[in-house]
């Protein structure tokens, strides 16, 4: 039988009943069973976005994964890792940096943002929020790096999707549905995800003094070219755009880079951009804690447009994915307007930190049909609802 | 064919010609095809062992009719297989003989290419050749590239999340797919994934729609990525004098940080069929043959291709050529992308097989294939996208020998089994589809399949698209099943139930 760890370190946020923490699979479902029909779950890995989008209900008891961290294969040479899902995302990078290897979904670490300490997301957490950093448009999301799993779902049924190969399509590709999801339609316990060679180098070209509209312009003709872009993003009217690869290449590249970002302004390259790309990433570069975060996603070349909608330029704002991903402090309160312009340009906005409570409004409704299919998926795998919905109105 | 699909509905095929009717009033008359002659056009895809024509086929313009389609048909319990071009080696697009075949073939339009955001928007039915070809002149191209590509659809490819000999290094179509519009059995129309932008609200059923071979629901239009041409591509290509040493190869270039665009394998007897075929230069003394393409910008690829050919010395090579120019590189490749009929031309017929193993797996897993092949008298041929562990095995068989196809599909599954056992899955491109159904369970549990047909189920309660496929038994999601009442709904309230 399960007994309850009692962890000096472990904290109880929101919440009075004690944490459920599982060691593996079996004993997560015999718990989800236990809890059906009577309490819900809200699963946390290391508790770094708990505050992301719509705080959790706080009559739900915590399902943690702290205790499922162990590395169950790693084979360098075929670029596959396999661990327990409540695995530090920090250990996981820690392994991987001492083979020269890497995540190229390059995760970030949102815990700041909200008060929480750094290094504390886990693997499946991040992959559960589909986080992904500035070399998402090169390398993918998170989504398109879990290779397979093994999972709890609300029935309290032990499942698998996927495998340790990249090529595989044998069966529904469920892993793409397991990232985003926030945990609500299963519990992650094990995790296999892809990893790459670190490159052997990286320079960044910075253009600075442009209005948005031309950071916009700059980073989408750096992102026509053949250049492989790695980052492309607009941070206080700059344009910076990340090259990697091996050194021969990377040079080659940044001197065409250059020349196509001249007609914008005299380009600069950085020193130490390894240092800038994280602070983008992690959201460091929005100072102000002036008023709610948002997230828009965005077709690229629509950006500017979106600040020029939102009359919001006074606004702090951050630019990344060549401006399909737009950051932008304005007032929970303009919810409706935000989201109908982010609409109207043909993306969505997603309330990330919310200056006030605002309840289920915190991630972007879908129409009507899409609504009712979400809420069919969601009761495909967790008919009684015992986790904590967070993302979607379903 | 010994193949066992979910029993016609009689009430169906005796409603044939009211079906019939129905269909043309949603996409005229010239639009529906019921004769059995044209019908005979249809009655299989790329796994021709299979055949069976369809009730009727219908060709939809629009999204709308689409619609209708499946909003008429799901009403009524009319099943639907959706089909592109045809090409599935997976039996994928087989018809059933009570169910409407939706093709695909008039919704061939591009309808936008839209450079600034670096995407096109095409319907299902246009080929993914057309695409590349719409946009190179604007140094662009849409990667992945299945070797079936001046025939094949974006809506097959989006079924089947297929890849091509370039996805090692620009990713499978499921990466280059930014939104899809899908019409589901209740005839509702959904909007999957961010459209233009990098990702949508809610789930990722985006993500589970590619790949799902048309169990979900009929895709109407597709939003594609498309990614800057590179500036150059080098090839070299490489003889070994055995497998282990082609393999190591694989392994150290991939170790060394290089991802090549195309990193593919033959091995002897593939070897001998492409050169006899297309005379492309291949060494006949060699054991296995790796083609390595590089692209990116000249430094990179000068730098590459030496650092490649190095590891390869290393590792024994006793070929290494170096493709000069352009021609000579179409050359290095004419062999390796005509290898399928190449091998077909040594036998009446051949099965084309599609395990993924890892890598480390190669020399073991090619050495049992050879054992199977000699104890059950069927020769192999091995052609492989090596890069990222993708087997394609040829199986030699002669349909008119009798029990040489039985054989051939037992051989094949054995591969299979094998992939799966060397830690690899049943399918690394060409989908599950009838082939492969019956397999399923050695790699997934009852309750993994549970788990997908439940979810299938939320897109269509009733099991009316594309059935008998990916799924091992036929009455295990009857058993899951809800009864689902449409009446009131109908959309054709004057055309009679039945
Ligand atoms: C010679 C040859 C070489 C090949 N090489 C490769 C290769 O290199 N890589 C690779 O991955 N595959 C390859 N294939 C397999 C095949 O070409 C691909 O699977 C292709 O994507 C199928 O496209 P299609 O348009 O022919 O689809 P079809 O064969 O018509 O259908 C395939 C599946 O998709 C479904 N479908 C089709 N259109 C839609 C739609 N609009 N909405 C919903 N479902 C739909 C069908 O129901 C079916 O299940 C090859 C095939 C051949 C014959």
């Amino acid at each position: 039988m399960y007994t309850p760890a009692s962890s000096p370190s472990r904290t109880c946020r929101g919440s009075d009943v004690e944490a459920l923490e599982p060691e593996d699979a079996r004993q997560a479902a015999e718990m989800i069973r236990a809890a059906a029909g009577r309490r819900r779950l809200r699963i946390q890995g290391g508790g770094s976005k708990d505050a992301y989008g719509a705080p959790a209900p706080t009559d739900a008891q915590r399902l943690s994964t702290r205790r499922m961290v162990g590395i169950i294969d790693y084979d360098p040479q075929e670029f596959v890792l396999t661990a327990g899902a409540g695995i530090r995302l920090a250990d996981v990078q820690a392994l991987l940096a001492s083979q020269g290897q890497q995540l190229a979904f390059e995760p970030p670490d949102l815990g700041p943002l909200f008060g929480a300490a750094p290094a504390q997301s886990t693997l499946g957490g991040v992959l559960a929020a589909n986080l992904s950093g500035p070399r998402r448009i090169l390398s993918g999301a998170a989504r398109d790096h879990l290779l397979g799993f093994e999972a709890v779902s609300g029935r309290g049924v032990i499942f698998k999707s996927g495998g340790r190969v990249v090529k595989n399509v044998t069966g529904f590709d469920l892993s793409k549905l397991m990232c985003g999801a926030w945990g609500a339609l299963a519990l992650l316990t094990t995790v296999t995800v892809r990893t790459v060679a670190t490159p052997q180098t990286s320079a960044t070209l910075r253009v600075s003094g442009l209005s948005d509209d031309r950071v916009i312009t700059a980073l989408g003709a750096a992102l026509r070219a053949p250049l492989q872009v790695s980052g492309a993003a607009g941070v206080s009217g700059a344009a910076l755009v990340r090259l990697e690869g091996f050194n021969s290449s990377v040079e080659a590249r940044a001197r065409r880079l250059r020349e196509i970002l001249q007609p914008f302004g005299d380009p600069e390259t950085l020193d130490g951009d390894e240092m800038i790309w994280p602070r983008i990433g992690n959201l460091q570069v929005l100072e102000s804690r002036a008023a709610a975060l948002w997230r828009l996603s965005l077709p690229p070349a629509r950006g500017a447009e979106a600040i020029e909608a939102l009359q919001a330029h006074n606004a702090e704002r951050l630019f990344d994915w060549g401006g399909g991903l737009l950051w932008v402090r304005l007032a929970a309160d303009r919810s409706l307007e935000i989201r109908a312009v982010a609409e109207r340009l043909g993306g969505h906005a997603t309330l990330v930190q919310a200056d006030a409570p605002v309840g289920s409004l915190a991630f972007h409704p879908p129409g009507p049909a899409l609504t009712a299919l979400f809420a069919r998926v969601r009761t495909a795998f967790d008919p009684d609802g015992v986790f904590v919905n967070r993302s979607v109105a379903a | 064919m010994a193949l066992k699909m979910p029993e016609p509905d009689g009430d169906v095929l005796r409603s044939r010609t009211l079906i019939a009717q129905a269909m043309r009033t949603i996409v005229g008359a010239e639009a529906v095809i019921e004769h059995t002659d044209e019908l005979i056009a249809y009655e299989t895809d790329g796994l021709t062992a299979y055949r069976q024509p369809p009730l009727l086929v219908v060709l939809p313009k629009s999204t709308e009719e689409v619609s209708a389609i499946l909003g008429w048909c799901g009403a009524r319990g009319v099943r639907v297989v959706p089909r592109g071009a045809g090409t599935s080696l997976s039996g994928g697009a087989l018809p059933l003989q009570d169910a409407v075949l939706i093709g695909m073939a008039r919704m061939n339009r591009i309808l936008e290419i839209d450079l600034a955001n670096r995407v096109a928007v095409v319907q299902p039915g246009v080929t993914n050749l057309a695409v590349t070809q719409a946009v190179q002149a604007h140094g662009l191209f849409y990667a992945p590239d299945p070797s079936s590509q001046i025939a094949c659809t974006i809506g097959g490819n989006v079924a089947e999340n297929s890849g091509g000999v370039h996805c090692l290094k620009y990713g499978l179509t499921t990466h280059n797919v930014l939104g899809a519009t899908l019409v589901l059995t209740s005839g509702e129309v959904v909007a999957l994934g961010g459209g233009r932008a990098l990702d949508g609200p809610g789930y990722d059923l985006l993500g589970v729609v590619i790949g799902s071979e048309g169990l979900l629901g009929v895709v109407t239009e597709v939003v594609v990525r498309l990614t800057p041409a590179p500036e150059e591509i080098r090839a070299a290509l490489l003889g070994f004098p055995n497998v282990e040493a082609a393999a190591r190869t694989v392994t150290d270039i991939m170790a060394a940080g290089i991802v090549p665009a195309g990193l593919e394998m033959m091995d002897k007897p593939a070897i001998h069929a492409a050169e006899a075929f297309v005379n492309a230069g291949y060494p006949l003394d060699a054991e296995a043959l790796l083609i390595v393409e590089l692209d990116g910008p000249a430094a990179e690829c000068d730098q590459l291709l030496t650092a490649v050919c190095a590891i390869a010395r290393a590792n024994g090579v006793t070929t290494e050529r170096t493709a000069a120019d352009a021609p000579e590189r179409a050359r290095f490749w004419a062999g390796r992308k005509a290898a399928f009929p190449a091998v077909g031309r040594l036998s009446p017929d051949y099965y084309c097989m599609d395990g993924t193993i890892p890598r480390r797996a190669l020399p073991e897993v090619l050495r049992r294939t050879t054992a199977m092949s000699h104890a059950c008298g069927l020769k192999v041929a091995n052609v492989f996208h090596a890069g990222d562990g993708n087997l394609h095995p040829l199986i030699l068989y002669d349909a008119n020998t009798p029990g040489d196809l039985e054989k051939a599909e037992a051989f094949g599954a054995d591969i299979l089994r094998l992939c799966v056992e060397m830690g690899g899955v049943l399918t690394g491109e060409h989908g599950v589809g009838v082939e492969k159904r019956d397999l399923m369970p050695v790699m997934f549990t009852a309750d993994d399949l549970e788990q997908q047909q439940r979810l299938k189920q939320a897109f269509d309660p009733d099991l009316l698209l594309n059935p008998g496929k990916v799924f091992p038994t036929l009455h295990r999601c009857a058993e899951l099943g809800r009864v689902h009442v449409h009446a009131g709904q109908l959309p054709f309230p004057h055309l009679p139930r039945f």
